[in-house]
Parts: structure tokens; sequence; C-alpha cells
């Protein structure tokens, strides 16, 4: 962001004025002697600038839940590498049954801004009992951040790695992770 | 014997004369212009001879401790007659220059003035011979206090050896006021969070810390540039002289498409009001405030302009 102040310095004089006036009788004629004191006050004046900056509360809707679709778990343990487009990569047999997708989230902020976005490692349970890692995210754009388009808004995408251990049990896993945006 | 001292008496009374020896003719106030603030490059300072000043471009301080005053020179007389006679005086210099004791730089003084009819004899042998004089200065000249002398004869007519005195003539220059801006106030960046509560941010000002006052859900105080400052200003002066500072109570910051934010209890470090400038004639003013965000506050930039004025 760029800001271009104007500073203005004026000079204001306050001028005070008074009249002090004296009579002094001198003897046989009456004289009357008037002292004008003039006294100037010295001010200066000057200005100075105030200034504070206002951001648009940040806002994340989720569009889309992070999936990797069907696996089939090995004997030993494999990672399965979930890319920010859908795609999934690794050494076990896949079935895109149901459609693998990336984690996708709409973000509201300031315009053109860039804001830093952190995800961290989430742990997903299995409904027959155990439990998965996800980890190793990558995001749309920069890792470390990405700017909002004129209006205000970003779709980001997050992909990740699963690891599926050795023997896997079967069933439907679910997680969360926390994702963390912020100026 | 009786009637001789009176036959002497009279004699002298009538054919006049003066001792001169045993007169004198010596200053007993100087003549003093006063401390002036030259506020433009050209201006003068006059001293009546009756004792009031008048100024032109310079101002008087008002926390004066040496005032303006006339010169007088006191002629004490011996051997006057017993007639009136007028002790005739004459300026010898037309002009003098005072050179600054404490710094760079010399004044002018001149146009002088000084009573015209002084009058003693026998009865009244002593008489007060005021002086005035005028200073001027056509560019700014540096503070300090300047002094000099005036040359001045009395009695070229009316004794038989004319008396000559020297009047110290002062004035003192203090430096200009001034009070530039180094730092701008700024409250920084902060996010206006959903919440529906009006939030109090606050910059103090002698650490620009930045802090919420209240309304802690309706904001949050972001670390991102531009960063929050107080306000500061370099102000000069007239080194251990006593300035009085004054502060706006509220400031007004508006947004570029509408939109404004309050800023309150304005307050500065040290506090407004009287402050003494250090032996360089240096302080450094800072100033703080609370800024109040409104619930709906809309995002951008805010800026708004506030005087502080400084007085000796």
């Amino acid at each position: 962001m760029k800001f271009t102040f104007v500073n203005i310095v004026g000079f204001a004089w306050q001028i005070r004025r008074f009249e002090m006036r004296k009579y002094i009788l001198c003897g046989v004629a009456m004289g009357a002697l008037v002292a004008l004191v003039n006294t100037e006050a010295s001010a200066y004046s000057t200005t100075g600038t105030a200034n504070a900056v206002i951001k648009t509360a940040i806002s994340a809707n989720e569009d889309a839940q992070m999936h990797f679709g069907t696996i089939v778990a090995e004997g030993t343990q494999q990672v399965m590498t979930l890319d920010i487009n859908g795609n999934v990569t690794g050494n076990l047999v896949h079935y895109s049954n149901p459609t693998p997708t990336p984690g996708t989230f709409t973000v509201t902020a300031d315009p053109s801004t860039l804001l830093n976005i952190t995800v961290s490692p989430g742990t997903i349970t299995g409904s027959n009992g155990g439990t998965m890692t996800v980890d190793n995210f990558t995001q749309l754009t920069n890792p470390s951040g990405s700017t909002t388009d004129g209006g205000g808004s970003m779709n980001l995408k997050i992909g990740a790695d699963l690891t599926v251990g050795a023997g896997q049990q079967g069933g439907t896993y679910q997680g969360s992770y926390p994702v963390t945006i912020s100026y | 014997m009786k009637v001789k001292s009176w036959i002497v008496f009279v004699l002298f009374v009538v054919l006049g004369g003066v001792n001169a020896e045993a007169s004198t003719f010596i200053p007993t106030q100087n003549l003093n212009l006063g401390t002036i603030i030259p506020t433009a490059t050209s201006g003068s300072d006059r001293v009546d001879y009756t004792g009031p000043y008048t100024l032109s471009g310079a101002v008087q301080a008002p926390t004066l401790t040496v005032p303006f005053n006339n010169g007088i020179i006191q002629f004490k007389g011996t051997g006057l007659s017993g007639l009136l006679q007028v002790l005739d005086i004459d300026i010898l210099d037309n002009t003098i220059i005072l050179t600054n004791t404490t710094g760079p730089g010399t004044l002018t003084v001149g146009t002088f003035t000084r009573d015209t009819n002084v009058q003693v004899n026998i009865l009244n042998p002593n008489a007060n011979v005021r002086i005035g004089g005028t200073m001027t200065f056509s560019s700014t000249p540096a503070r300090g206090l300047y002094t000099g002398v005036v040359n001045v004869r009395a009695g070229q007519l009316l004794l038989p050896t004319p008396l000559y005195a020297q009047l110290p003539v002062r004035v003192q220059v203090w430096a200009v006021i001034s009070g530039n801006e180094t730092k701008q106030l700024h409250f920084g960046t902060i996010e206006r969070l959903g919440a529906a509560v009006a939030s109090v941010v606050r910059v103090e000002a002698a650490t620009g810390v930045r802090s919420i006052v209240s309304g802690a859900t309706g904001v949050n105080l972001l670390s991102s540039s531009p960063a929050p400052s107080m306000g500061e200003f370099a102000i000069q002066g007239e080194p251990n002289s006593t300035v009085s500072v004054s502060i706006p109570s509220s400031i007004t910051l508006t947004r570029a498409g509408g939109g404004t934010m309050t800023v309150n209890a304005v307050h500065s470090s040290p506090v407004a009001g009287s402050t003494t400038l250090d032996a360089s004639g240096n302080k450094t003013l800072r100033v703080g405030g609370n800024l109040n965000v409104g619930m709906g506050q809309q995002r951008g930039t805010y800026t708004g302009t506030y005087s502080i004025t400084i007085n000796y």
C-alpha cells in the first residue's frame, strides 16, 4: 500500500496589545505624558498528521472438503499425494470414486492484499478404528501466502500427503485440519 | 567677615560661574532595548528617551527578566550659579555597533533621542539626562546578548570643560521558536472484526505503545505495515526558556471516499502546558490519543491533521 501525506506547516502569530497610560503632574504647568507599552507575544503553530489503517475482517468458507478417493491398503506403509488439481499419485491402487478433490475455500479480505496462510497437520480417524496422518500441505499459490483479487476475494485450494499404514484397516476416515489466514 | 561673605556670594550669583572640576556626568541606567524575538528578516526596536518602546517586525518575549528601559546619565553640577541654565547635551555617535557577546553577528543602533531642556542651577544642581535609541536589522540576527556604548557629551556650551560619558547599550535576541513534525501520529493497521462492538485503540504519547482500551472483540491489532507510532515534534527555541505548548482536544480522521474516525484523549509528553527547553534550546514533544473505531468502520486509510501551538 502506498500513502501520500501532505504536511502543511503554517505560522500563526497571536498579537496582544495593551496600553498603559501614565499621567505625570509637573509643578506649575500640568503636562500629560502618555506612555505606550506595546507587548506582542510570540506564538508558533505547526501542523501534524494523524493516520490509521482499517482492514476488513478476514473470513473463509469451505467450498469443498479435501478427499483422497478410495485406496486399497498394501502390506507396507505408503504415501499417497493429493495435489491442488485433484490428482492422486502414489504406489497404491487408487479408485476415483468418490472423486478426489483438494480442500477448497473462498477467502474474503482486503483487496489485492497478501495474506499469510498456514495449514497444520491433521489426523483422520477411521469408522472401524485406526488413524492416518494428513500433512505436507500444498497450496494453490505461494506456500507462504496468497494475494486477494481486486474484489478482496481469493480461492484457496489445498492438497496434502496421506500416509497409509501397512495393512491399514478398511473404512471411511474423516478428520479436520486447521487453516489459519491472517494479514 | 559676614558682610564680605555675602558680597562674594552675590557676585558669584550675578556673574555666574561653574566649578567644572567637581561636576560629574555618569551613567546610572543602561539604555536597554530589551529582549526581542525577530520574526522577520527586517525590523526595529525603539526605546524612546522617555521610556516607552515600540517594535516593528520583532516580537518581545513576554517572560522577560530584563525589561526595556531608557538610558539615564546623571549630571551632578557643582558651583552652578543661581540662574536657571540649560545643560547642553550632544550625542556624539550617529550610529553605534553592538556586538554579540554570546554568538556571531552585530546590530546597529542609531536615531538616538534625548532630553532637550535639562535645566540646572545652584539650588537644583543635579539632573538626569534620558537617552533613547533605535535598533534596526535587515537580516534575522543570531540569538545572543548584544552590547555596545554610545558617547554623550554634556556642557559644551555651559561648562568651561565639557563632560563625556559612555552609556552602555544592550539588546537581547532570543531564538525564534520552531516545531517541525518529525513523526506522524499513526494508529497502525487494525483489522475490523465482525463483532458488533465499538472499539477504542490507544497510542501512548511517551512510548508509542498501542493497546486496546475497550471493545477488544471488535478489533485485531496487526503488526503489518504501516506500524503504529506516536506523533513527534522537534521544538527549538531559546535555550533554557520556558514555553507553553497547546494541543487539540480531538482530531478527526477522514477516509478518501467517505467515513471518519475521531481521536480523543489527545495527550502529549511532556504534558501540554509549560515546559522548559534544554540548554541547546531543544525539546521533543510526543503526541498520542485514543482512536474510536466504529462497529461498521469501513476499510481504508484514514488521515487528519492537527495543530500544536508553542508560545514563549
